[in-house]
């Protein structure tokens, strides 16, 4: 669909199509879904959000915290919801639909449950282990139903859990790997590895992997490489003064994996703002906080910014065209 | 020439569709991350043009009627640039002299209006809407006018917020978009200014629903809590997204479809609306889905599920109810769709088998 889209788009431009035959064009183009498709939707829709609601209800239901209510009953609720969603789940082929949007439903209550034992009993944990727990019990359900959706909030948790323990304990240690900046350096690697695994996965072993979720776990690495990398640019900490070789490495691996070996300019244009915002900074340390603060100084960074930005415009360009041949 | 275009080529000319031989070499496209990216960059290089200006020329800032002289001169200069631009480098330095422009006169509005005893941020917010709402018109470049409709929904949220108002303003960008993206093709020689403009309203609506998701909103409503637009405000929500909603129905309704078909459409968008009066970012989440669908526009279709996840999570904000009665009300409301959903199966189903179609199991 996407691309019957670019290619009428680009024979209207090119006036192959004549501006009076263009409402025609785009009717028979088949932009608009079937009636079958319509169906399809609307059942997707009603499906998800029902099963959405239903979960949220009893995630609001313990938020609320209901003192009447003996914490057996509360518990019961929970439970009794759980037991509910997997055995639709059970029920359903875990090829269908259903089953994804069950054992979902599933995996948010497993967090509820953990929030009302904490809740009920004043465990004293820290936040990171309710999210770390979290991950390790739902991993069965996520590998067997494999839902890119389900993988995707799974590593999402374990994002959540390692910047939580680094904000509880980050610094405690007198240790590079465990400082407070460190923190970015295993977000990192831990996004990176998933990257990678999946990039594999869907290349080797055919796993169904849409690009869309491959580009969010790719922000994911580019986002903390690029925080790692700002972070040293400011303070120019020792303990992370590897990301001097791994941030230039990174987006040589980025160039050439997206480039050479499965094309995604999405991901390399992501590179690109990465490299503008640090070299900008890196100018504006140099030129401005360590020089003076002339106005020079800052006609100066706008030109390399600006520079930056048109020559990555005119070779994105380039680049995107290539890829749609 | 790609083989998609080949075969979109021979449909159309089965169709009776005349296919002329291009005037004009294939254009080198512009996807929208690369759009993000010039605006970024040019936003990036405009302050860094606005600090140079600040500490070159102090006279301009001190003085309002100077700021907003060099601040419209500026933006003549990028308009220009725009109409001579044959390369990206000019373009991009076109972006950076307008963005530094708009910062120059915000800076000489804001001074201006600070004497008035109407609220600021309502004649500062109007202020700048119509500033953008014109750029956004005249500014020949795409990244500019994405840019300026998305600037252009942030300054009416400003503006009627100030006025205890600031729900409607996603409303009214849901309206504009819907307008727009239902009419991308009717106009063939500005469809690419539909879609820039179509575009920024829709990052503008999702940044309006993420400002209201964080309460940025609340200090200033908590000054106008006595206002009397308050009580009007989830009419006009749901009044908004009722018209954006007909829009994508009348664009639906351009194919055959059934009797039945019509009239369950019409009775869900009632429990839409319904549930909209309460949360509106969720009707509005929906129906940004429904229209990304509609036009076959799978990028409208993700933004539409972002904004109902963020009108979902919305929800837990909601200060009118308990969490015990919005429990209940999202088991109703779940309990409910569901039922829907198997009611339409069996219809479905039992409309597919006679008919010879797949099942509804299979996706399409």
């Amino acid at each position: 669909m996407a691309s019957t889209r670019r290619e009428l788009m680009a024979l209207i431009e090119r006036n192959v199509i004549p501006p009076e035959q263009v409402s025609r064009a785009v009717k028979v183009a088949g932009l608009q879904p079937s009636p079958r498709e319509w169906a399809v939707f609307v059942d997707r829709l009603l499906l998800w959000l029902g099963g959405l609601a239903l979960a949220f209800a009893v995630l609001f239901f313990v938020a609320y915290n209901w003192a009447e209510m003996g914490r057996w009953l509360r518990f019961g609720v929970v439970q009794g919801a759980l037991v509910l969603v997997v055995g639709v789940a059970v029920w359903a082929n875990t090829s269908r639909v259903d089953a994804k949007v069950a054992l979902t439903a599933a995996s948010l209550l497993v967090g509820v449950l953990l929030a009302l034992f904490g809740q009920t009993y004043q465990t004293g944990a820290d936040p990171w282990q309710l999210f770390f727990i979290w991950a390790l019990l739902i991993l069965p359900w996520v590998y067997i139903v494999r839902f890119e959706l389900l993988w995707l909030l799974w590593l999402g948790l374990l994002n959540a859990a390692l910047g939580l323990y680094f904000h509880t304990w980050g610094g405690v240690m007198n240790v590079w790997f465990a400082s407070s900046e460190a923190v970015f350096g295993w977000l990192f690697m831990l996004n990176t590895i998933a990257l990678a695994v999946w990039e594999w996965g869907g290349k080797r072993r055919n796993w169904h992997v849409s690009p869309w979720s491959l580009r969010i776990v790719a922000l994911g690495s580019g986002v903390s490489i690029t925080l790692l990398m700002m972070t040293y640019v400011v303070d120019t900490t020792p303990s992370i003064a590897s990301v001097l070789v791994v941030y230039p490495l990174w987006l040589i691996a980025l160039y050439g994996v997206y480039r050479r070996w499965r094309s995604d300019v999405l991901l390399i244009a992501g590179g690109c703002v990465s490299a503008i915002s640090v070299v900008t900074l890196l100018l504006a340390r140099l030129l401005l906080w360590e020089g003076a603060w002339q106005e020079g100084s800052l006609m100066m960074i706008a030109i390399a910014v600006l520079a930056m930005g048109a020559g990555a415009v005119v070779w994105l360009k380039r680049l995107h065209q290539e890829a749609s041949q | 020439m790609t083989r998609d275009a080949d075969d979109l080529k021979a449909r159309l000319s089965q169709a009776g569709i005349i296919i002329n031989e291009p005037t004009t070499p294939v254009p080198l496209g512009t996807p929208w991350f690369v759009r993000l990216l010039q605006a970024f960059s040019g936003w990036l290089a405009a302050l860094f043009l606005l600090g140079f200006i600040a500490m070159g020329m102090v006279f301009l800032v001190e003085s309002p009627v100077a700021s907003l002289t060099i601040g419209l001169v500026m933006i003549s200069a990028a308009f220009g640039l725009f109409r001579k631009a044959q390369s990206d480098l000019l373009e991009h330095l076109g972006l950076a002299i307008s963005f530094a422009g708009q910062l120059l006169i915000a800076w000489a509005l804001a001074a201006f209006w600070e004497a008035f005893a109407y609220p600021f941020w309502s004649l500062l917010g109007w202020s700048l809407f119509g500033l953008q709402c014109a750029l956004a018109l005249v500014m020949p470049s795409q990244a500019h006018r994405s840019f300026s409709a998305f600037a252009a929904c942030v300054a009416l949220y400003m503006a009627l917020v100030a006025n205890a108002m600031g729900p409607v303003a996603s409303g009214m960008a849901l309206l504009a978009l819907t307008a727009l993206w239902s009419n991308e093709f009717r106009w063939p020689t500005r469809i690419n200014h539909v879609q820039a403009w179509g575009y920024g309203f829709l990052v503008g609506m999702l940044a309006i629903q993420g400002l209201a998701h964080t309460g940025q909103s609340l200090l200033f409503v908590d000054g106008m809590a006595g206002s009397a637009w308050r009580e009007l405000l989830p009419w006009l929500s749901v009044a908004l997204i009722a018209l954006a909603l007909l829009l994508v129905f009348h664009r639906v309704f351009q194919n055959p479809i059934s009797f039945k078909g019509r009239w369950a459409a019409y009775a869900c968008a009632i429990v839409l609306l319904i549930v909209s009066f309460h949360l509106p970012s969720v009707g509005q989440g929906v129906v940004v889905m429904l229209l990304g669908f509609t036009i076959g526009h799978r990028v409208l279709v993700s933004a539409g599920v972002l904004s109902l996840l963020l009108g979902i999570g919305s929800c837990y904000y909601w200060l009118d109810a308990t969490l015990l009665m919005k429990s209940l009300t999202l088991l109703v409301i779940g309990g409910l769709l569901l039922l829907l959903r198997w009611a339409l199966r069996q219809w479905l189903n039992t409309k597919m088998a006679t008919q010879g179609d797949r099942s509804l199991d299979r996706d399409a």
